[in-house]
């Protein structure tokens, strides 16, 4: 019974907030402040740069530094976790990088932004490997595969040890589960922005459904087989 | 499960990364074990016993209802 009056009531806002979203003009022109969008992103992404380039350095400062014994966890805890921020920074300077560089080649923004704006995507690449490559620098006694070697994400998976494993598992289920969530969340919100603005989001809907579909066949598979 | 890992470490006096190299894992792996978030497989459980010399029921400690 109390089922039911959920279902009845998330009809009832459903409804109410479908209604309310297609009444709402969304006429906005994005192209009217698309330069300075362009232009704060394309800066954040420099300044991210920038930060990720110090904290290379300070990681490879702070592995190379003799410590005592006392103080040799403390040198890994602090290695471990700006390993992990300084990899959350790459991955987020390359979407921030690729969003800039997109507005400015669709908006059709001055050569010179275009120019910075693909240079910085380029830079970020480039950190990501740097960045991945430190754990080598810092487990040398391990047998942890180079990044240049062919399916590097998968013999660092292999190069694991249970624990490491487990924590990986767990944060990867968390995150499989938020995307799965937030993509089908993004497929409705694509789907009411093309009726209310009447431009078609049907390649963004096409090519984030390809997405999820194949990801959720290639978990579901991979668990099926496993049986 | 609970684990004596830090009271047997402090005894010999090994840091987690000395014991994480004996035990042939991380120092992650020896911290997440000792913080009680992981229960380690049984070689590794075997391997971090050895170390301190003691048994394995000695370093790990299960209550009785986990057992049952």
């Amino acid at each position: 019974m109390r089922l039911v009056i959920w279902a009845l009531l998330g009809a009832v806002v459903g409804f109410v907030v479908m209604y309310m979203t297609l009444s709402f003009q969304m006429d906005f022109d994005f192209y009217t402040i698309a330069f300075q969008v362009n232009v704060i992103l394309t800066a954040l992404t420099i300044v991210l740069l920038l930060y990720i380039g110090l904290s290379i350095l300070q990681m490879r400062k702070k592995s190379d530094a003799n410590v005592s014994d006392d103080e040799e966890d403390e040198r890994d805890i602090w290695l471990y976790k700006k390993f992990s921020d300084t990899n959350m920074l790459v991955m987020a300077t390359i979407i921030i990088g690729i969003v800039a560089t997109s507005i400015s080649l669709i908006t059709g923004q001055p050569t010179w932004l275009e120019l910075i704006s693909t240079v910085t995507v380029i830079i970020a690449f480039i950190l990501s490997i740097s960045v991945s490559s430190l754990v080598n620098k810092f487990y040398p006694d391990r047998n942890l595969p180079s990044v240049s070697e062919k399916d590097y994400a998968k013999k660092l998976l292999a190069a694991s040890d249970e624990g490491e494993r487990h924590v990986m598992l767990e944060g990867l289920y968390r995150s499989f589960n938020l995307l799965n969530g937030t993509l089908i969340l993004a497929l409705f919100l694509l789907a009411v922005y093309s009726i209310g603005t009447g431009v078609s989001q049907l390649f963004s809907i096409f090519v984030i459904a390809i997405i999820l579909l194949g990801a959720n066949a290639k978990y579901f598979l991979l668990i099926r087989k496993k049986s | 499960m609970r684990t004596r890992l830090k009271e047997l470490r402090a005894r010999n006096g090994l840091n987690q990364t000395e014991l994480a190299k004996r035990a042939k894992v991380s120092r992650q792996t020896i911290s997440l074990i000792e913080r009680e978030e992981f229960i380690p497989s049984l070689l590794i459980a075997v391997r971090i016993a050895r170390i301190f010399n003691e048994a394995i029921e000695s370093v790990f400690l299960f209550d009785e209802e986990e057992i049952e």
